[in-house]
């Protein structure tokens, strides 16, 4: 027999020691994964799990593909196989074979010839007898069938966490919006210079961060502040010239006077928020203008200033040839990006985040709902929640809504927008501005209401809390259920199927119910 | 090297084994035992009560093997040199001349009959003789000649006025062979060809010299794998008291084998393969040469004594317990 047939034997042995070991750690980790699977059913039942059967299927997955792997890594050596197959009554010839083939003697070549005469008899291959672990199989496939039972049985837990999975589900839909703005804008990123593209990068990046924590987030108020918080930092990096830019532009100022010190002084810092701080109440005279647009003038000749900042001078130039020019439209063209704001669409953005926002607010069970499925305009009215405590709004100041734990004073008020005796004083008149109570009667603040009610809402929920906005003007109180009726028929008139989408409906009626607004709308 | 000697070696061997039992009936494994030591180049001691055919055994060897035999009775009076040889005074034509005259030693096939009936120091006279195959009188060093056996018997029963071999001319024993009364059926046999027959069986030459000595040659090529040498080496340690998982060794075990033991082990190991007409020294030659090997060179305790366990038992359970 040659060399090769006694080493091909040898690898045969191997290979098929390979096989056993990954079907060995397959079953292994089948049993693993099986015990685990079922521990996490278990689980699923006594605390809130969601996602737990794509949990268990990756869990599996898994466990096979590590279970493989341990097996492939497993790969008996030749030596191994060849001790293997001694055991198969071969009398340790394989492996004095391997440990001698480079020698040769003529006692060595009688052992080659009988090795070759004792295997042509007796295949080691044919003799190794695989061990495939039937019980363990067994015990593998019956856990993950109990495992099975129990994840599909019903529980309040399991039923939670299947509402949670259904939320994130809207929420991943509602961060495919996000990505497809965020696309838009990388798109418009790329088509600008160098400054006005990082402008829109910044954005970008926020915009994927909120991409990220929608689509993990499996609330609505969790995912309403995250929406919040990046149109807050919107916001904040609002200014389209910002850093080196900005500091060039702090020579506007030159010549007004000690009154724009501290102003000039951020420019050259470059804090641009700061700027647009100081510059939010303050107003130009004549004289004062006129110096500046001195100043600008002059710097836009200058042949060094970057298109960044021509744009912003710009921008203020035609300000400033507008009467009511003041701090505020300053401080507004300076957030102005380069090349345009409204080219890149960065507006829409804003609208749809504040749409997005107002959409995971109405459809959160907190805030101005304090118990689940409720309509907020019915609970705002009926005040019976001390959630509402901090939502009312009183006749303190004729000018503003109040808020705090005086409602019920404002309630006992009969000026008070749907307050005083049932019937009296919410009888759908137009109220006083600002004006807005508890009432004992079921009052709705509807018709050009609903805008005041969504800002003050919108505020509350940004402000973590607090209800910061306390303006309000216009807000019609209707009396009883009919007129909440009517005003929110005239809003899903108004607003077609987009206004479902500011209520949660239970996953489970979500189509029926669609399809119910669908025929009375009649898109059927 | 003689390819026909190679092929030939399981032949040559059943044949000298075959010839052997004509004279020396049911002690086969015995027999098998002592002419793989000797093809291995150990020397025997054969241990067994009187009459159960040791000496008859050497003799019959050294009469199949047709090498240089020589038989030593040892007693209390026994001394060295009437082993080794002496130096004498001959009167020559020169005048006075020392002579070293050759004491029996000086063959290839030595029977140290009841060697434990000698002093100590006559034992003793065999040490360098057994481990160095040399001979050294006065200032001179002689040489034995190749192939030298010493094969000793010792009977265990008479204890009175004895010497028992001290530890370390155990050691230079390769095999301790432990000889018992045969089946029934052989026993027949025994008295057959001893009593009701005039003339012993006749036994003939099978090997020469020179094919035991290529024998000898063959079996030390023969090779030994890595998991051979790492079994036979388990084996010895776990002789040990202090390295041994066994309760048994820990409890009964003195001292353990040496590492002559594990040698020992390993060259019987090669000529059982050849014997076995394979060419490769197996597990399996290993666990079959640890008694004989291993018995002598384990010491046991006062205690072992007292609960009558011998080496072989404790070797028997550590062959069990040593993958």
């Amino acid at each position: 027999m040659s060399e090769s047939t006694v080493e091909s034997a040898i690898r045969k042995l191997r290979n098929r020691m390979w096989l056993e070991n990954i079907v060995e750690s397959l079953v292994v980790s089948l049993l693993i994964s099986s015990v685990c699977i079922l521990l996490l059913s278990v689980l699923g039942h006594l605390t809130v799990i969601v996602h737990v059967f794509s949990k268990e299927a990756f869990l599996l997955a898994a466990s096979c593909v590590a279970g493989t792997a341990v097996g492939l890594a497993r790969r008996p050596g030749l030596k191994r196989a060849a001790q293997v197959g001694d055991r198969l009554d071969l009398q340790d010839r394989l492996i004095t074979y391997l440990e001698y083939r480079d020698r040769s003697s003529a006692v060595l070549s009688a052992f080659r010839r009988e090795l070759g005469e004792v295997l042509a008899r007796r295949s080691p291959v044919d003799m190794y007898p695989v061990n495939f672990r039937w019980k363990r199989v067994l015990a593998a496939v019956l856990i993950s069938a109990v495992a099975a039972c129990v994840l599909f049985a019903p529980s309040p837990r399991m039923e939670e966490a299947r509402f949670k999975e259904a939320v994130n589900n809207e929420l991943r839909q509602e961060a495919e919006n996000v990505a497809i703005i965020k696309t838009a804008l990388a798109e418009e990123a790329g088509k600008r210079d160098e400054s006005s593209g990082r402008f829109f990068d910044e954005r970008v990046a926020l915009l994927a961060n909120l991409e990220r924590e929608l689509n993990k987030s499996y609330s609505y108020r969790e995912a309403a502040l995250q929406v919040a918080d990046t149109l807050k930092e919107l916001e904040r990096i609002g200014p389209g010239i910002a850093g080196e830019d900005m500091k060039g532009l702090a020579g506007i100022f030159e010549g007004t006077g000690d009154k724009f010190a501290d102003t000039a002084g951020l420019f050259k810092l470059g804090d641009a928020a700061g700027a647009a701080r100081a510059l939010q109440n303050m107003n130009f005279s004549e004289a004062e203008s006129r110096e500046i647009l001195e100043n600008i003038n002059g710097m836009l000749k200058d042949p060094e200033r970057t298109q960044a900042q021509k744009q912003v001078l710009q921008n203020i130039k035609t300000g400033l040839a507008q009467q009511d020019f003041n701090g505020q439209k300053l401080s507004e063209a300076l957030r102005t990006p380069p090349g345009g704001r409204d080219a890149g669409g960065v507006p829409e953005v804003d609208t749809k985040l504040e749409s997005m926002k107002e959409r995971l607010l109405a459809k959160s069970g907190d805030g101005f709902e304090s118990q689940r499925g409720g309509s907020k305009g019915t609970m705002f009215t009926d005040g019976g929640s001390s959630d509402l405590k901090e939502g009312e709004i009183t006749n303190r100041e004729a000018a503003s809504v109040a808020q705090g734990d005086t409602g019920s004073q404002a309630a006992k008020n009969p000026d008070a927008v749907g307050g005083g005796t049932p019937g009296s004083g919410g009888g759908g008149e137009a109220g006083r501005a600002g004006l807005l109570a508890r009432s004992d009667e079921p009052v709705f603040a509807g018709g050009d209401a609903v805008g005041n009610l969504q800002e003050l809402q919108g505020r509350w929920q940004e402000e973590g809390g607090r209800l910061t906005e306390r303006l309000s003007s216009r807000v019609i109180g209707l009396e009883g259920e009919s007129g909440g009726r009517e005003t929110l028929y005239v809003e899903f008139v108004e607003n077609g199927m987009t206004y479902m989408d500011k209520f949660a409906i239970p996953p489970g009626q979500r189509q029926l119910v669609l399809e119910y607004f669908k025929k009375m709308n009649g898109e059927d | 090297m003689d390819d026909i000697a190679l092929e030939t070696f399981p032949e040559l061997f059943r044949a000298v084994v075959a010839e052997v039992e004509k004279r020396v009936v049911g002690q086969g494994e015995i027999v098998r035992q002592v002419l793989t030591g000797i093809i291995a180049g150990g020397h025997i001691l054969m241990e067994g009560a009187p009459g159960l055919g040791k000496t008859v055994l050497v003799k019959t060897f050294a009469g199949v093997l047709a090498l240089p035999f020589s038989r030593i009775q040892f007693t209390p009076d026994l001394l060295p040199a009437d082993i080794t040889g002496t130096t004498m005074v001959n009167k020559t034509e020169n005048g006075l001349e020392f002579v070293f005259q050759e004491g029996p030693i000086f063959s290839s096939l030595v029977l140290a009959d009841e060697i434990n009936r000698a002093t100590p120091k006559t034992q003793s006279a065999l040490l360098e003789a057994m481990q160095e195959g040399n001979v050294t009188a006065g200032r001179k060093t002689y040489r034995l000649p190749e192939p030298f056996f010493v094969l000793a018997t010792q009977n265990p029963i008479e204890m009175e006025g004895t010497y028992r071999l001290p530890e370390a001319q155990l050691d230079r024993f390769m095999f301790k062979l432990d000889i018992r009364l045969p089946e029934e059926h052989d026993i027949h046999k025994i008295i057959d060809i001893t009593v009701y027959s005039t003339e012993t069986s006749p036994v003939g030459r099978q090997i020469s010299k020179k094919q035991l000595l290529e024998m000898k040659r063959i079996a030390e090529q023969v090779p030994v794998p890595s998991t051979v040498k790492e079994k036979a080496v388990r084996i010895m340690l776990a002789t040990h008291p202090d390295r041994s998982e066994l309760q048994l060794v820990k409890d009964y075990v003195r001292c353990g084998a040496s590492p002559r033991g594990v040698q020992s082990m390993i060259t019987a190991a090669r000529v059982s393969a050849l014997a076995g007409g394979r060419f490769n020294a197996s597990s399996e030659d290993i666990v079959g040469m640890a008694l004989p090997c291993l018995r002598h060179r384990i010491f046991l305790n006062f205690r072992a004594a007292s609960d009558g366990v011998d080496a072989a038992a404790i070797i028997k359970e550590i062959l069990k317990k040593v993958k």
